[in-house]
């Protein structure tokens, strides 16, 4: 499409030249010829504006860049038609001169009048196409038909002009030739004008200018207006006319319509000059608001964030000094201040801002136009720093009142009315982003806490036994889970010389960290004793003595303490209120459960009375397996607890086999049961096996 | 969960305190509170009914532990009635029994006082 334009556009060119020179003959009259090369020429503008309309030749530039290049192209239209004026002979005549034989051919001179010529009207649809970009800134329903009409009326123009133009006379039937003898003409010229000025309200463009550029386009404006009156009236134009009807009609309709969008620019300017001040501080308000968003989001130290956050206010309010004061119980403290010392505002902060502050309770926002009159703000006035206006927004999130932000400038009536939501807005973001800060200081203490007890377990778990001893003639196996991070459950196997094997296992009531510190306490308290006691029930005795006189009186210890003797297969064993042992053999189970009390409940004499020892006889084969209340309390979904018998039940299965299987079995079975439920208690087992 | 729950009841010098639920180291401060009460008030002549308790940890014994020496230090006592097998289980297993007069009825405990 655009190649066939391309090629048609050059053909048609090419027979405008062709008819320059004779080449190409229609009619021996001049005239006739004449205006047949004036249709050709017609149609060559046609084709020239439908091609530039259709590439995007304005659509990539902005607009301050569309009106530069739009000016100088009217600049550069001025400068043709002045060089055109000093060119003589009026080159108009030059074919006629030449063809009467009057003046040779100057090569020269013509290729200059070809450039200019053809330059000219170049130009001419270029700013065409700009006027059409600055129309359609911001299309109305109509625009797009608007434009079109013109246009269309400004070809019919050019194509009437080349039928019914004078020759050899600078007239075209267009404008400034209103004694035209067609009435038709007139019209058609008319409406290019009534249409240019429906065509001149649509320059939305003028509001996207900032304060700045509208001044400079204004003064611009101006000079284009001029230079579009001396170009109109310029001889240069006369000379095209007397060239081509066509060339003229069409120049001159351009410029007319260039002069009418660019007056209506400029009437539009002037009324939107006095305001651009406020309107740029409106779009700067807006600015900052997007801006604050993303900052004060990204901003995760709290002084930061409160000086960011003044700046901000500065720049939203268009204030003097601002300043940001949370509520600390009853009191409160500036913890922010830009243009202004903190220290200032504090010799004020007693109560001279508590009228301030109420309102701020009760409204969101305050906007006090004359602090030295208000009575909310009127014991401020003795401040050598000569209050003004003020705005307050209050800090809150969601229900919480937090603090308050403050904008103040130093003459009275300083703020706009309109800045006070946008003040506000600027105080909830703010809000926002100090919760934000509260959340990320919650969480990184909870991953400190959660990373430190960590470390509790860490060194809970190092208590126990690492590797179980060497003894000989048994195979033993411990294992111990805790519900929290860190738990009161313990084990412990003491080898005492060569033929003696201690064995303990224990619970602190409690849960969690108190519990743990305990459990590591009797775990040292019990190896310093063992040595010095050879019965069970004499070290239980001193270790409930131990936990009566250290331990908290609601604290208290369950414990099965076992002494093994190898080489007579001899276990001696006493039970402190603790879950008794199970002793397995060929396939049965049986619970060991002596009389005992838990160790700090009761006095050594009621304790010593009540703990009963035993002693188990045993044989190759046999499994004794110790627990803590973790196992049988353990719970299932359905809340439901694990129990005596599933134990035994697992217990006799595993009878006869190696301590290792049995407590992988006594786990899994203890695993299946409570399936995804949490573990609500320490699980602690410890099986040896008599080999 | 499991609610837990505390009632109180003064008969003559005798006060019945009826527990319900799971007594845990979660739910343990609300019985700690009501037997504080009651020392505060100088009534320790105390039943814990434990009809209605359906577990207890060794938190929750832990609780009567805190509170029986100053007790009985007072020439009060708490005494244990009603628990269910399970409860009592645990209060065996503990050696309850040697250290707490534990009745099947609570009449009975109140009696005991009487007497």
């Amino acid at each position: 499409m655009r190649r066939r334009g391309l090629i048609l556009f050059s053909v048609v060119y090419i027979a405008i030249l062709a008819m320059d020179y004779r080449w190409l003959v229609f009619s021996t009259d001049p005239v006739i010829q004449a205006r047949f090369r004036d249709l050709f020429i017609g149609t060559a503008l046609f084709l020239l504006f439908t091609l530039l309309v259709r590439s995007s030749l304005m659509s990539k530039l902005t607009l301050p860049q569309k009106l530069r290049l739009s000016g100088l192209g009217i600049v550069m239209i001025w400068a043709g038609l002045t060089v055109l004026d000093s060119i003589s002979p009026f080159p108009g005549e030059f074919f006629n001169e030449m063809d009467a034989g009057r003046i040779g051919f100057n090569f020269w001179n013509h290729c200059l009048w070809l450039v200019l010529f053809y330059g000219l009207l170049t130009m001419g649809c270029a700013l065409l196409i700009a006027v059409k970009a600055l129309v359609f800134v911001q299309q109305g329903k109509k625009t797009q038909g608007n434009f079109r009409f013109l246009m269309i009326l400004l070809f019919i123009s050019v194509f009437v002009g080349s039928i019914f133009g004078k020759i050899g006379h600078a007239q075209g039937f267009a404008f400034g030739e209103w004694e035209g003898h067609l009435i038709g003409v007139n019209t058609v010229s008319f409406l290019i004008i009534l249409m240019a000025v429906i065509n001149g309200f649509r320059c939305k463009w003028i509001h996207y200018l900032n304060k700045r550029q509208k001044a400079a386009c204004f003064f611009s404006l101006f000079l284009i207006i001029l230079l579009l009156q001396f170009a109109i009236r310029s001889r240069g134009l006369e000379a095209i006319g007397e060239y081509s009807a066509a060339g003229y009609v069409f120049l001159i309709s351009v410029l007319y319509i260039i002069s009418i969008y660019t007056a209506m620019s400029f009437i539009g300017l002037l009324f939107l000059l006095p305001s651009a001040g406020i309107l740029d501080s409106r779009i700067e308000e807006i600015k900052s608001l997007q801006a604050l968003i993303t900052t004060l989001s990204s901003v995760f130290h709290f002084d930061e964030l409160v000086e960011q956050a003044c700046q901000l206010a500065i720049r939203v309010a268009n204030a003097h000094v601002a300043w940001i004061e949370m509520k600390e119980g009853e009191s409160y403290r500036v913890v922010g201040a830009h243009g202004i010392a903190s220290g200032e505002l504090k010799e004020f902060s007693k109560g001279a801002w508590q009228g301030v502050r109420d309102s701020v309770f009760e409204e969101e926002a305050v906007l006090i136009n004359d602090m030295q009159k208000d009575r909310r703000t009127h014991r401020l006035k003795h401040w050598k720093r000569n209050p003004g206006s003020l705005l307050a927004a209050k800090i809150r999130v969601k229900d919480e009142f937090m603090g308050i932000l403050y904008a103040m400038r130093y003459e009275p009536f300083g703020f706009i009315d309109d800045s006070k939501p946008t003040f506000q807005s600027l105080a909830h973001q703010l809000a926002l982003a100090m919760e934000n800060i509260n959340l990320l200081k919650v969480t990184i203490e909870q991953e400190v806490y959660r990373e430190e007890l960590r470390l509790a377990h860490e060194a809970q778990m190092r208590l126990l036994p690492r590797t179980m001893p060497e003894v000989s003639g048994l195979n033993l196996k411990g294992y111990c889970i805790t519900a929290n991070e860190v738990g009161g459950d313990f084990y412990d196997m003491i080898p005492m010389g060569e033929d003696r094997l201690d064995i303990a296992i224990g619970d602190v009531s409690g849960k969690g960290a108190s519990a743990a510190f305990y459990m590591a306490e009797l775990k040292g308290v019990i190896q310093a004793l063992a040595p010095h006691f050879s019965s069970p029930g004499q070290i239980l005795g001193q270790v409930n003595q131990f936990v009566l006189n250290h331990f908290e009186s609601d604290t208290f210890v369950t414990m099965v303490y076992g002494i093994y003797i190898p080489s007579r297969r001899k276990l001696q064993v006493a039970r402190a209120g603790h879950p008794p042992m199970a002793f397995i053999r060929d396939g049965n189970v049986e619970w060991i459960e002596t009389g005992g009390v838990g160790l700090g409940l009761t006095g050594t004499e009621t304790f010593n009375e009540a703990l009963k020892e035993k002693d188990v006889r045993c044989r190759k084969g046999d499994l004794l397996f110790f627990h803590t209340d973790g196992v049988m309390e353990a719970r299932n979904e359905g809340d439901e607890e694990y129990g005596e018998e599933r134990l035994s039940e697992i217990l006799k299965q595993v009878s006869g086999e190696d301590a290792e299987y049995l407590i992988r079995k006594v786990r899994e079975s203890v695993e299946v049961f409570i399936g995804n439920t949490p573990k609500h208690d320490d699980i602690t087992i410890v099986a040896i096996q008599v080999e | 969960m499991n609610g837990f729950e505390v009632k109180r009841e003064d008969r003559d010098q005798i006060s019945v305190v009826a527990v319900k639920g799971y007594l845990d180291a979660h739910t343990a401060p609300e019985l700690e509170q009501m037997l504080q009460q009651l020392v505060d008030e100088e009534r320790v002549h105390i039943v814990v009914n434990l009809a209605g308790l359906s577990y207890i940890s060794s938190a929750g014994l832990g609780v009567f532990m805190g509170f029986i020496e100053d007790i009985r230090k007072k020439n009060g006592d708490i005494k244990l009635a009603e628990p269910n097998e399970k409860v009592y289980r645990v209060f065996d297993l503990l050696g309850f029994p040697v250290l707490y007069e534990i009745y099947q009825k609570e009449e009975e405990a109140i009696e005991k006082y009487r007497n």
